[in-house]
């Protein structure tokens, strides 16, 4: 018996070996530990008597203070850090996020405060309603706003207690609905055009080339998860392709997520059914890739796809038997620039990055520019003197002149909708050697159907 | 879209299946025990592949070799350290043992994984074989000669070798066998064993083409319904059964929004368990399960 016992445990000894040694460094998330900035001398004014505050901000420097002398900006962050659809991209816009308040500390803070972001103040939703509204609860007593809540419908679960709370975020979407007071859109200071846009302008970007290739009458179908930013994009699509006289799409296909228990057969099934010359995509990178790959096998080889900004991610590289057939059909609209782009905003970007030993990612770079309009909140908070959430949500209402570093154009939330709206967007094409892997082939543009768009409601597909 | 083409579609889906549902077989025939931790079993197991093939750059055969026997390991080490010692305990009380094995196995098998989708370095991509109207992927024909010759294997195994008749002795009484000097004990083993490296071949293939994730273990649920419809003791059943379910599916995910629209989306995804709960009425003990008659 006793043998038995010593033999048992030298293999679990042996397992436990080969794990710890197959542990890949590659995937593991970066989201510990940020790297020392070297704290420049305290040199900055001690935070303004005259600033008022309440929840979410100390007069007392933050845990490891940059600035001694700083009082302290508590933010939270609710995301998909482990097991949804997004962790792959939610990771590094939260590391991101941690790293642009890095940086503004390492500057000197913001006019007598430094900004923190504590891993205790970083909770994983794992893209659920649910969770999102625990992890709002949890933080909403010790933070001043949200520097991210990840997903439409999750940030709409929290809206009613964001309106009790006065609590102000950016979100981790590009939800049309956001732009709108009555969805809760006074709450939520969004950057980039919203997926509706998007979409617009993605369909009318490729309406040259699919003529091109497949002739004036190409059709056209939609794969798209529910709700969502499925029913925003997807809706954004079947506008577009309404007053580019295409007509309704082939089929619209509502996708349930892998994560969820989806399969893609009947995707597949539709794909191969119909044809269509054109299929816009707009599920998680995961579905794409299958679905795609899967009509392809099956023999349907001569289409082209569009997708979402979420619909990418650099990690489907990594399945280099799939990378030809990506490269050959695969069009992605995305809101800024990519990971290369040269603006100043880009640059402290990837020099953060690089400090901070992160790889390339299309998630770093939204992370970053989603950053910037709370940066701006919080400093017309600061100069008006209070920085209690009631001010600070006032503040939002009247945000003008959002500096992006070049990353996106200066704009404003003053004024109507239709008035404030980001409505350009870019398109790229899978190039597997771009850091992030996309290469852009529209610049920065803004279609004629979305620069005469009347944004009147959110564009949901349900 | 040809009538061929679905039913192509649907045998390449049941080969991933039978691999999977015949994991479930082997350690119910020898043990009783319905395994639950196969969804784990067949993560770790392709992950061991995606590592060796893609990270140390084995040739992709050779980390499948590496891979077999990791994941056999992993069954010996799962039977000794975890199930051994519920021996003698209610049948009840192992299988949710097993349950708790498979979600420790699964935790440390995504952490390993991470959040990116992960290519296996496989051979095959999405290159086809066009036969007329009808598309088959390389990968698919590895799946179904892989589940083949595993079939064959298992089947040779258990009729030709001393230990194969030894765990076909096992699986008809313990205790007879017991007495014939059969080593029950290395009998659990070595089922558990088959069981990983089999849920590491479903996979395998559940990951080529295109790529290893989180949500892969969660194909393994379907080999539950395969193994209720064929028979939880039968490896002809656990083959039928996998046909049945796959072919069943893809047929639905086909044709279904075509003609049956009212049902609703993703229809497809309720069939397996829809032809289950149809063959438990039926049959209760599946279509080729081995009767149990109680006397009163």
């Amino acid at each position: 018996m006793k043998r038995r016992w010593l033999m048992a445990t030298g293999l679990v000894a042996v397992l436990a070996l080969v794990a710890s040694a197959c542990g890949d460094d590659d995937t593991t998330t970066t989201t510990a530990a940020p790297t020392t900035t070297a704290a420049p001398t305290a040199t900055t004014e001690a935070p303004d008597d005259e600033v008022a505050f309440d929840v979410g901000v100390t007069p007392a420097p933050c845990e490891d203070a940059v600035n001694d002398g700083n009082g302290c900006i508590y933010l939270g962050i609710i995301s998909d850090l482990s097991d949804g659809p997004f962790a792959a991209v939610a990771i590094p816009i939260t590391d991101a996020q941690k790293h642009f308040w890095q940086r503004v500390n390492a500057d000197g803070g913001l006019d007598g405060f430094d900004v923190i972001i504590r891993d205790e103040d970083t909770f994983d939703a794992h893209y659920t309603g649910p969770g999102t509204v625990e992890g709002f609860e949890l933080m909403v007593d010790r933070v001043l706003a949200f520097a991210q809540i990840l997903g439409t419908p999750q940030t709409q679960a929290v809206i009613p207690r964001m309106i009790e709370e006065s609590v102000v975020a950016a979100p981790a979407t590009w939800w049309s609905g956001w732009a709108f007071s009555d969805q809760g859109g006074d709450h939520i200071l969004e950057s980039g055009a919203p997926y509706c846009l998007e979409a617009i302008n993605g369909m009318t970007a490729m309406h040259g080339p699919m003529t091109e290739n497949f002739g004036e009458d190409y059709t056209w179908a939609l794969v798209r998860f529910g709700g969502d930013y499925g029913g925003d994009y997807g809706n954004g699509a079947i506008i577009a392709a309404a007053l580019m006289e295409l007509g309704e799409p082939l089929f619209d296909h509502l996708q349930t997520s892998f994560a969820a228990g989806g399969a893609p057969d009947e995707a597949v099934g539709l794909i191969l059914t119909h044809r269509p010359d054109l299929i816009v995509f707009v599920t998680g990178p995961r579905e794409m890739a299958t679905i795609t790959g899967g009509a392809f096998t099956a023999g349907h080889q001569a289409f082209q796809v569009l997708g979402a900004a979420p619909t990418w991610n650099v990690g489907l590289l990594q399945i280099a038997e799939l990378v030809p057939l990506l490269e050959a059909v695969y069009n992605s609209t995305i809101p800024w620039g990519g990971w290369t782009t040269d603006t100043p905003g880009h640059r402290a970007m990837r020099d953060a990055a690089e400090a901070n030993e992160t790889t390339p990612n299309g998630g770093y770079v939204a992370g970053w520019v989603w950053s910037y309009p709370i940066k701006a909140l919080l400093e017309a908070a600061i100069a008006s003197g209070d920085l209690t959430r009631a001010n600070v949500l006032a503040v939002a209402g009247s945000l003008a002149g959002v500096d992006y570093e070049g990353m996106l154009p200066t704009r404003s939330y003053v004024g109507a909708v239709n008035d404030q709206i980001v409505r350009s967007s870019l398109l790229a094409r899978v190039h597997k050697e771009a850091p992030d892997g996309l290469r852009v082939v529209a610049p920065e543009f803004t279609s004629p159907l979305a620069d005469g768009f009347d944004l009147a409601a959110p564009c949901d597909l349900g | 879209m040809s009538l061929l083409q679905v039913l192509v579609n649907g045998v390449a889906l049941a080969a991933i299946y039978a691999m999977v549902a015949l994991g479930f077989v082997i350690v119910f025939k020898s043990t009783q025990v319905l395994n639950f931790a196969q969804p784990a079993l067949l993560l770790l197991g392709a992950y061991w592949v995606v590592y060796f093939a893609t990270v140390w750059n084995f040739p992709f055969y050779i980390a499948i070799a590496i891979a077999v026997v990791l994941s056999a390991l992993t069954g010996v080490v799962v039977e000794r350290t975890a199930l051994r010692p519920m021996v003698g305990k209610p049948v009840f009380a192992v299988a949710i043992m097993t349950i708790g094995i498979n979600t420790v196995l699964t935790i440390f098998a995504l952490d390993l994984i991470g959040v990116n989708i992960l290519g296996m370095g496989d051979p095959w991509g999405l290159q086809t074989l066009q036969m007329g109207p009808v598309s088959i992927g390389h990968r698919q024909l590895a799946a179904i000669a892989t589940a083949a010759i595993l079939v064959v294997l298992l089947l040779a195994f258990f009729r030709y070798t001393r230990f194969g008749l030894a765990m076909r002795a096992s699986a008809f009484d313990q205790e007879v066998a017991l007495t014939a000097g059969v080593s029950v004990a290395a009998v659990f083993a070595v089922s558990w064993a088959l069981a990983a490296v089999l849920a590491m071949f479903g996979g395998l293939f559940i990951g080529t083409g295109f790529g290893l994730d989180r949500t892969a273990g969660v194909v393994a649920l379907k080999a539950l319904p395969v193994v209720v419809v064929g028979g939880l003791d039968s490896i002809a059943g656990a083959l039928v059964g996998a046909l049945i379910v796959a072919v069943a599916e893809t047929m639905t995910a086909f044709y279904q929004p075509q003609y049956a629209e009212f049902l609703g989306r993703n229809f497809s995804q309720v069939v397996p368990y829809l032809v289950m709960f149809l063959v438990l009425l039926v049959k209760p003990h599946g279509l080729f399960g081995t009767e149990e008659v109680e006397r009163v």
